[in-house]
């Protein structure tokens, strides 16, 4: 259920992978020295249960693609939370200094540059190569060792990845890859095709390859120094269309197919412009089947959320549909994701809030990972997987914990609540909190939370003595600031 | 931290395993209290709560138990539960005997067996009752666990008395826990101090989790119990039917007016239609009950240097009863007389002797949710499981229906597996409140179509439409279809 790694996978894969071991190819070497250099970078661990902590230290390596202008190319789980960057070329000693340009959590990519411009002589970007075909050879680098292996296309689906928590599409091939998260090329042909990446839901023993065509719609974002602003979403629900009554009552005639729209997300891209209740026939021209998929040419069939990925923030998107049984045709502009749980993206300074020894945090995705799944809430396990935004709940506050001192007595073993009001104020989002206590209700703080099952529904502190408590608490628990920096 | 319906989450399922191993040490046969304790055989019958038409497998155990003044044997209800064959074996004899269930209450775990044969009582010696006892006083526990096929005496002490699960009914009772070995086959069986009878032993962890813990039913309840079956029926023990809050915080204390000498707990969910509906308010803080008064931290004081849980005197009070609550709202003193009613959870704890409610309609096969479907197990769906621990009953919220799976047929065609353990929010526009409602939405048709509402739009989706017009025969060649009896439980007809 977790969405992070199964390291036992990985150790299955390492020893899968040596049957596709080979070392001789034909001029690939060439490319290979010339347009791969190793990355090395020290990440630091998150703790998003005590955000105030820095994390233990990782050092990391991985390997980088030299691209056309003088930039390379690896993936984002590499550089992300990475405090200092070194690139190296192939077969020399020296590590250069290289910065993070840009970074595309959901798709799990990054590019980097590096300021010394000897780095790149001797190199040379590799060629971008088109979609790779079922079937196709792939030549793989793997390993730390720019060792290459082989193997073949198998289809194209969508994926969710690991790092960017995000649908997002995906080469399958037939065999795993082994290393697949260390950001190393992919060739078929002599060109670049792909990066692998780690992603959940794809069949037992395949790898998962980041294509070429999400590779260039991350450079159509960046095109001419803009800051990548991530995938657009649809922002909407469907429900398959297959029972004939089902259709009757969506006013579908029999020779049409199409998708019930059920839900649409606040705030997001289908906001105000579509309605729940109508049916999408066709995106982008192509028509959407019974199921919710369309047929494209030469990728297959994919789900409708496949095309999305292509667009850019607030480029429109043509939709076939139904409304009470009439044709219409709709430009959508779209816009990000709508989710009550944020991504895992920027997490390199979560958001947290400590007063009275109280620890304030949004729920996101990466909180759940502090501690094992079954011991969050089934409300909250629900949230995880159905939450969504509304006017009155934009995030979910919890109390991630209480730090003990005599002003929380009884209130210490609190852990994972969700909060509601905060003397008498609607909590919707983080700096409701904040706003809230600047206004006690006679000198009590009030709190309402959602944990009656458990402990109960109010928590109440003196307002007065919340200020030295915290100070006292800050100084026991050293912890230097009361909030994150994106609080302040 | 003892809410009044504290949910248990899976901590509780590995917690009673039932049933006992002995060390065995069988005393002589001149033993007098060895002739009031009998062996019971039951085959019992599990219901199928996913094809709530068929019977479930049969399965074979054995209990314990004793013989009561009037010819009766005393042992656990879940001994008996879902039976339908029992038999009881005295000590030393090695006929057995045919028993019937006379009285069964699963909340408290315990029955009343009668043996038509009067034969079978010749030679048996009723137990007498004794007190309940404190920690530390020497008790012995008669019965046949696994290990032998004799009778085995353990003994040890009383190690513990307080509020906690019974397995059986997930009830939160009173129990007294004691190091006396307790196993498998020990269910039902006496608890003597003093060569008087002072319990029924019921339940125990699983070895792998403690060792030397094991739970008997205290002479309280034994005793509550049988005067109640005096009356001729058993209904129950009430609940209150609220959620409550420690007041531990010197401030929270204060906000809700308590002086610095006062104590109490806070009301902070009163259920629909339960004791406390229309007595006690969320927000009440609760001073005393039944004449105890209540601790911060909900407690009360029991015995002499003894403390419990507050819903302690409900275990021992009977359906509609009046005790007397002395609370702070508004910050006023004031006592509210409280009749005591039955639970009235939204989610039924798990039911025994019963056939499953369930109600076909064109092969979707709908049936309230309860505790003993789909199993609350770690593959429960998340937004199931939130509703069971989270859920509240009110005036148009009675039961919560699930599609529990559909039979494939023509008509439900496109609606697969997916639609399994769906929550029913509407049909054909009217809201469901329980399953009466259902039956009757189904008789009223929108344009011909049924539209059936449920709510999971990622997963699944938010309609259900079928036809209304070919659904009566439809109906009919499903059953016939599936070999299904009856289109619905014989509670709905």
């Amino acid at each position: 259920m977790r969405l992070f790694k199964n390291k036992n996978l990985k150790v299955i894969l390492g020893l899968c992978f040596t049957l596709f071991l080979s070392t001789r190819v034909w001029g690939d070497d060439e490319i290979l020295r010339k347009s791969v250099v190793k990355v090395f970078t020290t990440t630091q661990n998150i703790d998003y249960y005590e955000p105030w902590k820095p994390g233990a230290q990782i050092p990391l390596q991985g390997c980088g693609t030299i691209i056309p202008g003088h930039f390379i190319l690896t993936t984002a789980h590499l550089v992300n939370k990475g405090n200092y960057i070194e690139v190296q070329k192939f077969g020399e000693a020296k590590r250069y200094v290289a910065k993070v340009e840009q970074v595309g959590y959901d798709l799990d990519l990054a590019l980097l540059s590096v300021d010394d411009p000897d780095f790149f002589t001797g190199t040379q970007p590799v060629v971008f190569g088109d979609l790779p075909n079922h079937g196709d050879k792939l030549l793989i680098q793997g390993g730390d060792e720019l060792s290459i292996k082989e193997d073949s296309v198998s289809n194209m689906e969508m994926v969710l990845g690991n790092e960017g928590g995000r649908l997002m599409p995906a080469i399958l091939t037939d065999g795993p890859i082994d290393g697949s998260n260390n950001g190393c090329p992919v060739f078929s042909g002599g060109k670049f095709v792909g990066i692998p990446f780690d992603c959940i839901g794809k069949p037992d023993k395949t790898g998962s390859i980041i294509p070429i065509n999400v590779i260039q719609r991350f450079f159509k974002a960046i095109q001419g120094g803009r800051s990548y602003d991530g995938l657009p979403d649809l922002g909407f629900y469907t429900q398959d269309l297959e029972n004939p009554t089902l259709r009757g009552y969506f006013k579908i005639s029999p020779k049409q197919s199409g998708e019930i729209i059920t839900k649409i997300f606040k705030d997001g891209s289908a906001d105000g412009i579509l309605n729940e209740g109508d049916v999408l026939t066709a995106i982008d021209g192509h028509p959407v089947d019974d199921e919710g998929y369309i047929n494209l040419p030469k990728i297959g069939r994919v789900p409708e959320c496949y095309l999305a990925t292509f667009y850019l923030m607030g480029e429109k998107m043509s939709l076939d549909i139904l409304r009470d049984g009439k044709p219409l045709k709709i430009q959508m502009p779209l816009k990000p994701v709508s989710q009550l749980l944020t991504d895992r993206q920027d997490a390199r300074h979560p958001t947290y809030f400590v007063t009275a020894g109280f620890v304030f945090v949004p729920l996101t995705v990466n909180y759940f990972s502090t501690a094992s799944w079954d011991s969050f809430k089934p409300e909250l396990q629900d949230i995880f997987f159905h939450g969504l935004r509304s006017d009155q709940q934009k995030q979910i506050i919890l109390i991630s914990h209480v730090l003990p001192h005599e002003i929380n007595k009884g209130y210490d073993k609190l852990t994972n609540v969700m909060v509601t009001k905060i003397n008498g104020r609607p909590i919707t989002e983080m700096k409701d909190v904040l706003e809230a206590f600047d206004h006690p209700l006679d000198g009590f703080d009030v709190m309402d939370i959602d944990d009656h099952d458990w402990f109960g529904s109010t928590i109440v502190i003196d307002a007065n003595k919340v200020k030295q408590a915290t100070d006292e608490i800050n100084q026991t628990f050293k912890i230097l600031s009361d909030r994150s920096q994106d609080l302040k | 931290m003892h809410p009044q319906l504290k949910t248990c989450f899976p901590r509780c399922f590995f917690l009673l395993i039932l049933f006992l191993l002995c060390s065995t040490q069988s005393r002589a046969g001149d033993d007098p209290l060895q002739k009031s304790v009998v062996k019971i055989f039951t085959t019992m019958e599990e219901p199928n709560y996913y094809e709530p038409w068929r019977t479930g497998t049969q399965e074979y155990v054995s209990g314990s138990g004793c013989v009561l003044p009037g010819n009766r044997i005393l042992t656990n209800a879940h001994v008996v539960s879902n039976a339908i064959f029992i038999e009881v074996l005295k000590e030393g004899d090695s006929q057995k005997y045919i028993a019937k269930k006379e009285f069964v209450a699963h909340d408290c775990d315990l029955a009343i067996l009668k043996v038509d044969d009067p034969k079978f009582f010749e030679g048996t010696a009723p137990v007498t009752f004794g007190d309940l006892p404190f920690k530390r006083d020497k008790v012995a526990v008669y019965g046949f666990p696994v290990g032998g096929e004799e009778m085995s005496i353990t003994e040890g002490v009383v190690s513990r008395i307080e509020l906690s699960t019974y397995a059986h009914s997930m009830r939160t009772l009173m129990d007294v826990q004691t190091d006396a070995a307790i196993n498998p086959g020990n269910s039902g069986g006496p608890v003597f101090k003093d060569k008087k009878m002072i319990g029924v032993a019921f339940q125990g962890y699983n070895g792998a989790v403690a060792q030397n813990v094991g739970f008997f039913v205290p002479i309280p309840i034994v005793k509550r119990f049988l005067k109640e079956i005096k009356t001729g029926v058993y209904r129950g023990i009430p609940t209150l039917g609220i959620w409550q809050e420690t007041m531990e915080n010197d401030s929270l204390r204060a906000y809700y007016g308590l002086r610095p000498d006062q104590t109490g707990v806070l009301v902070t969910e009163v259920l629909y239609q339960s004791s406390a509906w229309n007595a006690l308010k969320v927000n009440d803080v609760l001073m005393s009950i039944d004449g105890y008064p209540i601790a911060n931290d909900g407690t009360i004081s029991f015995r002499k240097g003894e403390r419990i849980g507050s819903q302690y005197p409900l275990g021992v009070h009977f359906l509609g009863d009046q005790i007397p609550f002395k609370i702070l709202r508004d910050k006023k003193p004031m006592t509210v007389m409280v009749t005591l009613k039955e639970d009235a959870r939204l989610v039924p704890l798990i039911q025994y002797d019963k056939q499953p409610t369930y109600f076909i309609y064109d092969g979707l096969i709908f049936t309230p949710f309860n505790s003993n479907y789909p199993g609350i197990t770690k593959d429960t769906p998340v937004d199931l499981k939130a509703l069971y621990f989270h859920d509240m009953p009110s005036p148009d919220h009675k039961q919560i229906i699930l599609i529990n799976h559909i039979l494939s047929s023509p008509i439900n065609r496109g609606y697969d597996s997916k639609f399994n353990n769906l929550v029913v929010t509407r049909v054909n526009g009217h809201s469901i409140s329980d399953m009466k409602d259902l039956i009757a939405a189904f008789d009223d048709p929108q344009d011909g179509r049924h539209v059936i509402g449920i709510d999971k739009p990622k997963e699944v989706g938010t309609t259900i439409v079928l036809d209304a017009v070919k659904s009566k025969l439809a109906s009919l060649e499903i059953l016939e279809q599936y070999d299904i009896p009856s289109d619905r439980s014989d509670d709905l007809k």
